[in-house]
Order: structure tokens, then sequence, then C-alpha cells
């Protein structure tokens, strides 16, 4: 993509706006670059990613952002409610907006976010004829909540133009129920299969999770048969994000799939290094993706790459682990962003301050629609 | 167990009232005497001598208290020790009494570092174990093995409560003794914890409320831009002042809260070893009341026990993990590396 096509798609997305709040579902085959949004999530600050002296993150650093935009100051504004945490930060990306959600923890452990705006998922999908099984989520096991960031309630989008979420815990729902539905075992089995199913159940998807689609089944009963149903057996972390996320490339064929990284988010606990071993983890996780993609013919020439942390962390110099993200400090604010791919200048830094917004804007013009709720433009000098 | 042992073979004499001009030189001695111990208490070596300090006057306070008790007056409080000096009864000759406090200070010091360390570490280095292998395990997604580190911290906490229970007591009886085995004295250390009655449980009461600030002392850098706004965007000197001032601020609650709390630790010794020379054959025997009051000082030190843990979720420092509030090496684990 070129600038010029970059301002045609735009123009034309623009007419896609304007569209009744229900979509014909006459809607056009999708044409433009596979896009995989990777989440440096847990947050992560410049310091440890970007910098070269300090960097824990060297394919990234060395290999991968001299063929793409960097954006080393990318930054999440300081606006009152706007927090500096996962699921906030994940939103801010995926919508375009800040503070785009309400919570729905009803007394859950955890918040859960629902976005009121739309999705990229939901603008993506609204716009091209695109089943929802290739327009997935990656996200951790222990993070059901965030199965919350897969639509929002918007009235023109939501549910409908939904993405699945590839995860433990859904594959953990799909087992449960596939043993349940073929009724085999004994009693006991079965009633300890139906405990844990509906403890599962409870942890809240937005009450019971519907079945996922049968792509989306037949993946999870290659999984089982490949890795059994233990959950021992399979990668763990965000190594089995990487996984999961190799295996929807080659089984779902995923035109738009969001990876969530999270373990350098396990630094609260006061182990410093897991911060900086989580990080060189996902950086093993974006080599494996990147080489993945380079040996599928359908994906090696069409598929941009946007790796964006969901916040970063604080410097907190009266601690001894001064990495922690809830305190609103500068560099909780600070992150960076990196855009590779067909259409996107090769080696460059753009070197100004570019809001997080900004990235929703920026991918739905790459792919030829519009954010039309996004309060931040998109980036045209990314683009060659 | 005498009088003359429970005062311990080097235990400062007790100290008459003084007149008008010397009762303010005295004040102005403690003050110094407490500045001096807030000080050393900023390194983990100052804290040392101020351990070794604080058993000097546990036992010029035991022998004080006895002094008064067996007259049947109130005990008073006894002068602090010196930090270079040391008392008539502490040392012989010249020198050794211009000089004997700082060698006295180290001994009892490193004395009490020994028992303290014996006392703590069994379920300290648990804790700390149970922290770092538990953190591990759950990075590393050990399912199989998720459960090892809540056990072992459980299993240090279960240690832990009848151990500090017994702590103050047992210090106080190692001070009076003047020897490192007192510490270790299981039958005198029980009895000498059930003569005290119902003011060990006050001191156990008192030791979990006098360790909030501490447990406040730790949790508050955590919300610092919440009370110093923009306060990482302060050049590295401005913030080494403000760490430098912080420090002195916990050291010295930390300092005199132990002090007080030692004084009145030894002063419940005096009692309970006196009690137990002339009360009531029946003093110091197990019993309902006694396995009440054991439960009561318990559940406090439960309470301290707690504040160490979630202080440790609020801002995790490894040090703290060794160091239980009151009860450990009187050292405020610090915010920035050591100086």
């Amino acid at each position: 993509m070129d600038r010029r096509r970059f301002t045609a798609g735009a123009l034309a997305a623009t007419g896609l706006a304007a569209a009744p709040a229900v979509a014909p579902r006459a809607a056009p085959a999708y044409r433009g670059p596979n896009v995989i949004v990777i989440r440096f999530g847990g947050g992560v600050r410049r310091r440890e990613t970007i910098e070269p002296a300090t960097t824990w993150a060297p394919y990234f650093l060395h290999r991968l952002v001299p063929q793409g935009v960097l954006i080393p100051r990318l930054g999440i504004a300081q606006l009152d409610g706007v927090e500096t945490s996962h699921a906030e930060g994940t939103l801010n990306i995926l919508t375009g907006r800040y503070r785009a959600y309400r919570n729905r923890a009803e007394g859950a452990e955890f918040d859960r976010l629902e976005p009121v705006e739309p999705t990229l998922f939901e603008y993506f999908r609204r716009a091209f004829d695109i089943p929802a099984y290739q327009a997935l989520l990656v996200n951790g096991e222990d993070r059901p909540q965030e199965e919350f960031l897969s639509y929002g309630i918007h009235p023109s989008h939501g549910v409908a133009f939904k993405s699945e979420v590839l995860s433990l815990y859904r594959f953990k729902l799909w087992s449960l129920r596939a043993r349940l539905a073929a009724s085999t075992g004994t009693d006991a089995e079965i009633a300890a299969d139906g405990q844990a199913l509906a403890k599962l159940e409870q942890k809240g998807v937005r009450g019971v999770a519907p079945a996922q689609p049968p792509e989306i089944q037949a993946m999870w009963a290659r999984w089982r048969a490949h890795w059994g149903d233990s959950g021992l057996k399979n990668p763990r972390g965000d190594a089995a994000l990487t996984e999961l996320a190799l295996w929807a490339l080659r089984d779902l064929r995923p035109r738009l799939i969001m990876i969530n990284y999270q373990d350098p988010d396990y630094v609260h606990w006061g182990n410093a290094s897991h911060y900086t071993r989580a990080i060189a983890r996902i950086d093993r996780g974006i080599e494996r993706l990147v080489a993945a993609v380079a040996a599928d013919e359908a994906y090696a020439a069409n598929t941009l790459f946007c790796i964006v942390p969901d916040c970063g962390r604080d410097a907190n110099p009266l601690m001894s682990v001064p990495f922690q993200h809830h305190f609103n400090t500068r560099s909780a604010h600070e992150i960076f962003a990196l855009f590779v791919g067909p259409g996107i200048a090769r080696g460059r830094v753009l070197d100004k301050p570019v809001d997080q917004t900004a990235l929703a804007a920026t991918l739905a013009a790459a792919m030829g629609f519009r954010a039309s709720r996004a309060e931040t433009g998109a980036l045209s000098e990314i683009f060659a | 167990m005498s009088a003359t042992d429970a005062a311990g073979p080097g235990a400062t004499q007790p100290v008459a009232r003084q007149g008008a001009p010397w009762g303010l030189l005295s004040v102005l001695g403690g003050l110094w005497s407490r500045a001096v111990a807030i000080l050393l208490a900023l390194h983990p070596l100052g804290a040392i001598l101020v351990l070794g300090w604080l058993m000097r006057l546990m036992q010029a306070e035991t022998a004080e208290a006895r002094a008064c008790l067996a007259q049947g007056s109130r005990p008073r409080r006894a002068a602090l020790p010196g930090w270079l000096a040391a008392g008539r009864v502490e040392a012989t000759g010249r020198l050794g009494r211009l000089f004997g406090g700082l060698w006295l200070n180290v001994g009892h010091g490193l004395a009490a570092l020994v028992t303290l360390a014996a006392g703590t570490l069994p379920f300290t280095l648990l804790w700390l174990l149970a922290w770092w292998g538990g953190w591990e395990n759950s990075f590393n997604k050990g399912y199989e093995q998720s459960w090892i580190g809540p056990t072992v911290a459980l299993v240090g906490v279960a240690i832990a409560l009848p151990l500090l229970a017994r702590l103050p007591m047992a210090l106080a009886h190692q001070a009076a003794e003047g020897r490192m085995s007192a510490f270790f004295a299981r039958r005198p250390v029980a009895r000498l914890m059930r003569a005290a009655g119902w003011r060990y449980v006050a001191l156990a009461a008192l030791s979990a409320l006098a360790a909030l600030p501490l447990f406040a002392l730790q949790g508050l850098p955590v919300f610092v831009e919440g009370w110093r706004p923009g306060f990482a965007e302060r050049s590295p000197q401005e913030v080494q002042r403000f760490i430098d001032g912080y420090r002195l601020v916990a050291t010295a609650y930390l300092v005199l809260a132990t002090i007080a709390l030692r004084r009145m630790a030894a002063r419940l010794y005096a009692r309970a070893s006196l009690a137990l020379e002339t009360g009531p054959g029946d003093r110091g025997r197990a019993g309902p009341s006694a396995l009440l009051r054991l439960v009561l000082v318990w559940t406090c030190w439960l309470a301290v026990v707690a504040q160490v843990f979630v202080a440790q979720f609020l801002n995790h420092q490894w040090a703290v993990w060794l160091l239980p509030p009151l009860a450990g090496l009187p050292w405020f684990a610090p915010l920035a590396p050591v100086p």
C-alpha cells in the first residue's frame, strides 16, 4: 500500500461509516492485507524493549525493527480516568478511543471491561464478508475477563460482528462440553466434569459462553488429539499464546488476529527477573510468528504486523521493583509501536509524539475501512 | 532462678531519682542516646550495635523494675545505657568504664543477632523461599507443583506464631541472664510467659499495633504519585534526599517503638520472675486461662504476620522477609540500595 492507495481506502471507508446500523450481509469480500496485532503486553517500558543498551527483546529490536516503521514516542494520554493497565490499553488500541468501556465486574474477582464503542474486529466484519473464526483474539489462560475485549455494545456494531476468542480457557470449555456430550466415563467422572464446567462458566464470559463455530471446534479437536486435555503437555503462559496463534494461522487462516501477551505482569509479585524473562519470552514468540508467516505462501507477502504494548510501567525510584503500572507515572504512559509489512516503509523511525488511539484508525485504513468512532486519525506517514 | 540471676551478672544498678539540674541533663542525655541509636540503625551494621544497646537497656530495666517491685513501689524507667561508657557494674577499670559500653554493645548485639536469627530464621526463611519458589513456579505455570508455595508459607506461619509469641520474653530472659543459652530455655521462658499473665497479652497486642506504622511506611512509597505528584520526574539528587529523609523518619519510629516495647518486656520479665520466686506455687502453671492467653498472644502475632504479607504484596522487598517488624534487627529495610 502506498500513500495514494491509503488515502483512497480511507475515503472509500468514509462511505461505510455512514451505512445503516444493521449492515447488509452482502458485504464485499476482503482483499486487503492480513493483519496480526501483537500486544507486547502485561505492560512493558521502552527501557527494556526498544532501548538498545538495555533491551531484553533482541530479535524484535535488532531484526524486526529495521524492517518497518518504529514509533518510539507512542504514548497513552494523561487524562482523567485513563488507566495505564491491560484491558484499558488493549481497548485504546482496539477502539481508537480512551475510556471506551464500562466495567461489568459485578462482584467478580477482576474488572470486566465491556467496550461501549466498536472494536476493530467489529468494524472489520461489518465492512467485509469475514467469518468470525477469521477475526480472532488470542487470550491468556488465566484472564477470562479479557473475553470482554472480543466485541462491544455499540448499537451500530456489537455481537453480530464479534471476534472469536482462542485461549486455553476456551479450550477447556470446549473439552468439557464435548466430554459431557459424549457421556463417556463413570457417573462420578461425568458429575465432576459438570461441576468443572459450571465453575468455568461462572468465571463469566457474559453469562454462558456460546459454542464456537465448527471450524474452531475442529481445531480444538485437533489440539486435544495432539496435546491431550490435561493442560500439562501443551505450552504454558505466553508460550501457549504463541502456539495457539500458530495453530490458528495454519488451521483457521485468520485475516485479523490479535495476540494478547501478558507474562511481564508477573513482576507484580516481586521477582524482577520475571519481567525481563517474560519480555524475552514474548520476543521469541514474535520471532516464531514472523517465521511462520514468512514460511506460508498465502501470508508471506500479504501480512501486516503491528506490535504495541497495552501500557508502560512505572519508574518508581522508591521501590526495589520500580516497574509496576498502576500509579500513573510518566513512564507508564510511554510506550512504542512497530508496523511491519506490505506497503509499510522499511527502516523508518516516526519520531514524533503519537497517541495510542491512533493505531485503530491506522490499521483500519491499511485494511480499507474506517474506524469511524476513533478519536484520533490514521498515521499516513508509516506507509511507503 | 534467683533475683540476682534474673538481674544478670552485668546488670546496671538501679538509678536514684535525680535533682532538677541533673534531671535536665538526664533528659538531654536520653535524647542524645536515642538520636545516636536512630543514626546507627540507618545501617544494618550499626543496627547490630543498637541491638546490643537494647539488650543492655533490658538488663538495666529488669534490674530497676525488680528493685522497685521488691520495695513494693511501681517500677521506674531505667536510664538509657551509654554508647561508649559502661556502668559501674558493667565494667571495671578506668578504660573499661570509659569505652566498655561500646564493647558491650558489640558483644550483646552479636549475641542477640545470633539468638534472634535462630529464633526467627526457621520461619522467615520459609516465608522467603515460599514467596520466591511459589511465584517462580507460578510464572512457569507449574500447575503440578502449585501447592508447594502456599503450603510452605502456611507452614512458616504455623512455626512463626509460637516462636514470635515467646520472643519478647526470651530476649528479656537472655538480657537479664547475660547469656545466649537463656534465650533457648524453653520451660523457664514458658513459665515466665504464663506468670506474666494478661500483661503479656497486652504486650503482644501493643506489638501488633506498633507494627502498623511500619506496614504503612512500607506501603506508602507505592502510592507516592498520589501524595507527591510528579515524584518520578524529580532529579536523582532530589529523590535521594527524599529517600534519606523517609528512611530517617521510618528508622526513628522503629527505634523508638522498639525501645518502648523492650522496656515493657523487661518490666514484665521482672514482674514474672519475681512472681515465680515469691508468689504462690501455682504461678506459671499451665491451665485454661493460660491457654486462652496464649491463643490471644498468637492471634496478635498473627496480625503482625498478616501485615508482613500484605505489605509484601504492596511493595515487595526481599530483606523484609528476614526482619519481622519490631522483633528482629532494628533496621528499616531500605527503599533504595543500602548506602
